[in-house]
């Protein structure tokens, strides 16, 4: 690829283009090894096609911008200090709504950071719950039979059904 | 943690956009057993496991967990867990886990008190499964092998935290993917059989190392760390009556900030100190060990001439510049010193370091300064960051003496960028009779050099209006 490129142009799942800069592309293996791709040389038309939705997509590469200095450069504790407050606050946001598809994303772009924090944050909505309080939350049906919970409540002494 | 992420497009399209609380779709059942095995493993173990009776589909589930948090002092349905109880559990999901590698796994072990080898068995076990990050807090002794732990190449981050003898066999260790290092309570030791007592710790990745109340007892250990950004140490007194002095010899051209505490019963020889810009020396001498008195001076000079290229030092000594008079004779310029805290210091050794601080802009005395001869300051000549830099002098431990006064009054008079002094009387002038509003008209009736100076004064509480 020509060393004059800056930001490279992809498309969502839903056709729609977005600019991401070459430092933040390379948080993601799958889009380092486009970048290594003849896909994004000058005269090159094509643009490749990322398999997440436009509301996803932005999120994920607000996430990479925000960390690409300190992913490229060794960056001070202060900054690491902050990042993980801005973290805590990229998962505040309206991002609880699209968290499976963040975690998703993360997992096929192959963002380390970014699905430790995705599956932090669903880790936290499950801790201290009460099992009947994760089913709800996440509707997950409860499936078993009387006899088979009554089976399970045997194989785990401790467990609480509640 | 990159064995944990497996592609699974095809599931992200099935997913419309929607929100977890409003969207009755059961999302999280859902998704793939490694990203469900690896959102458990940020949950402590109890609530991984329980997971398998939330439907037929959670069953195994948690088998495939990346990490596993016990912690024997949680709390379990508003109830301690009994330590057998505790036991079981813990053997129990061992042996229950999958094939999956092993990513995390924390042992933290505060409540109980457990048979040696029943810990051992459980980091054994652990470690034989490629664990990425380990960590172990538990206040006793555990039984380890080091050929066990230092065999574990997968290690990236270990932490342990426990009374524990590794007795090194072989003479040079190798983790290839530690980054991350913290020991407390380890005792390295040479095995006995073997004949060499020099080790070599290679890290070739390791970034940050830290070690507390350790005991190394071995002739010299090379650590070799191309990586490294962040040294500490902290050594216990030693105990042992071997005379030999061990030696740490430490490659670490990146290295940036260095820490060091004990009784410098351990020569610790940098090779490229340049390179570090933080160092904190923390020295306590036992003043019951005669033989060491003259020594300390030595040890103590080598230690801080490594240091010639430090912006931050910290250095505070117990009982150390009672004797220490030439530890800080002859030393290098700090050339780019910048900030300097002392606990404690004699004035010939405070005058020394300001001569060769030239770029010195702060100057912290938590501890004030010992007595030292009034014709010291009046013979001697300015040092140079009087002139240029220095803008900042807490001056802490303020007793009202007349050394202490004189020193107050050779900044003020000389130096002539001085910002702000601010002097911090000891606590127990509180108690005595000593009129504080005429001794800070004393201080402030001093000729000052820096127009712009102020002068602030505080107690142990804060500063005083």
């Amino acid at each position: 690829m020509s060393s004059s490129v800056e930001a490279i142009t992809v498309l969502s799942s839903d056709g729609d283009e977005f600019k991401i800069t070459v430092s933040a592309a390379k948080l993601s293996k799958p889009l380092n090894w486009m970048l290594e791709d003849v896909c994004f040389s000058d005269d090159c038309d094509e643009v490749p096609t990322i398999e997440v939705n436009s509301k996803t997509l932005v999120k994920v590469i607000e996430y990479c911008e925000k960390h690409a200095p300190r992913a490229n450069s060794g960056a001070s504790d202060s900054d690491a200090e902050e990042l993980k407050k801005w973290d805590i606050e990229f998962m505040k946001m309206d991002v609880k709504d699209i968290l499976f598809h963040i975690l998703m994303a993360a997992n096929y772009l192959h963002m380390e950071g970014l699905y430790d924090l995705a599956c932090q944050t669903a880790a936290d909505l499950m801790k201290g719950m009460t099992v009947s309080q994760i089913r709800k939350i996440f509707h997950i049906k409860n499936d078993f039979s009387s006899e088979e919970q009554e089976q399970l409540r045997r194989q785990h002494p401790g467990c609480s059904f509640d | 943690m990159a064995s944990g992420l497996l592609i699974h497009n095809t599931t992200i399209d099935k997913l419309s956009l929607g929100k977890i609380v409003v969207d009755n779709r059961d999302l999280l059942s859902n998704l793939h057993d490694n990203i469900l095995g690896h959102i458990l493993s940020f949950l402590p173990a109890t609530e991984a496991v329980r997971t398998s009776v939330l439907s037929k589909r959670w069953i195994r589930v948690w088998r495939s967990i990346t990490g596993l948090q016990f912690d024997d002092s949680m709390l379990y349905s508003g109830k301690r867990t009994p330590k057998e109880h505790f036991i079981n559990y813990v053997n129990n999901t061992l042996s229950h886990l999958g094939d999956s590698s092993f990513l995390n796994f924390s042992l933290s072990l505060l409540r109980y008190l457990y048979d040696p080898s029943q810990i051992s068995a459980w980091i054994y076990f652990i470690l034989g499964r490629g664990v990425r990050n380990l960590r172990v807090h538990y206040a006793d002794k555990v039984l380890l092998s080091s050929c066990s732990l230092f065999n574990c190449s997968s290690l990236e981050h270990l932490v342990l935290q426990m009374r524990c003898t590794l007795s090194v066999t072989s003479s040079s260790v190798c983790l290839p993917n530690l980054q991350y290092l913290s020991f407390s309570g380890i005792r390295l030791v040479s095995d006995s059989s073997s004949d060499s007592k020099d080790l070599t710790l290679s890290f070739p990745v390791l970034k940050v190392f830290e070690a507390r109340g350790c005991e190394w007892s071995m002739q010299n250990v090379s650590i070799q760390v191309p990586q490294l950004q962040t040294f500490s140490i902290a050594f216990w007194s030693s105990l042992s009556n071997e005379s030999s002095r061990c030696s740490i010899n430490i490659y670490a051209p990146n290295l940036t900030d260095f820490s060091y505490e004990g009784d410098l019963e351990h020569e610790i020889i940098l090779s490229n100190p340049s390179s570090i810009h933080k160092a904190s020396v923390v020295i306590v001498f036992d003043e019951d060990r005669n033989d060491g008195m003259r020594e300390i001076d030595a040890w103590t000079h080598m230690l801080l001439r490594q240091f010639h290229k430090v912006e931050n030092l910290k250095l505070w000594f117990y009982k150390v510049p009672m004797h220490a008079k030439d530890a800080f004779a002859d030393l290098r310029a700090f050339g780019r010193l910048n900030y300097l805290q002392i606990n404690e210091v004699a004035g010939e050794a405070l005058l020394n370091l300001l001569h060769n601080s030239p770029m010195l802009k702060t100057l912290v005395l938590l501890h004030g300064v010992f007595k030292f001869n009034k014709d010291l300051l009046t013979s001697a000549s300015v040092p140079r960051c009087f002139h240029s830099c220095l803008k900042v002098f807490q001056f802490g431990g303020f007793n009202v003496h007349e050394h202490e006064l004189s020193l107050a009054k050779f900044v003020m008079g000389n130096a002539a960028k001085l910002e702000r002094m601010t002097i911090t009387t000891a606590f127990w002038l509180k108690y005595s009779n000593i009129n504080m509003e005429e001794v800070k008209e004393q201080l402030l009736s001093f000729p000052k050099c820096s127009t712009y100076a102020s002068l602030e004064f505080a107690d142990v509480n804060g500063l005083l209006r």
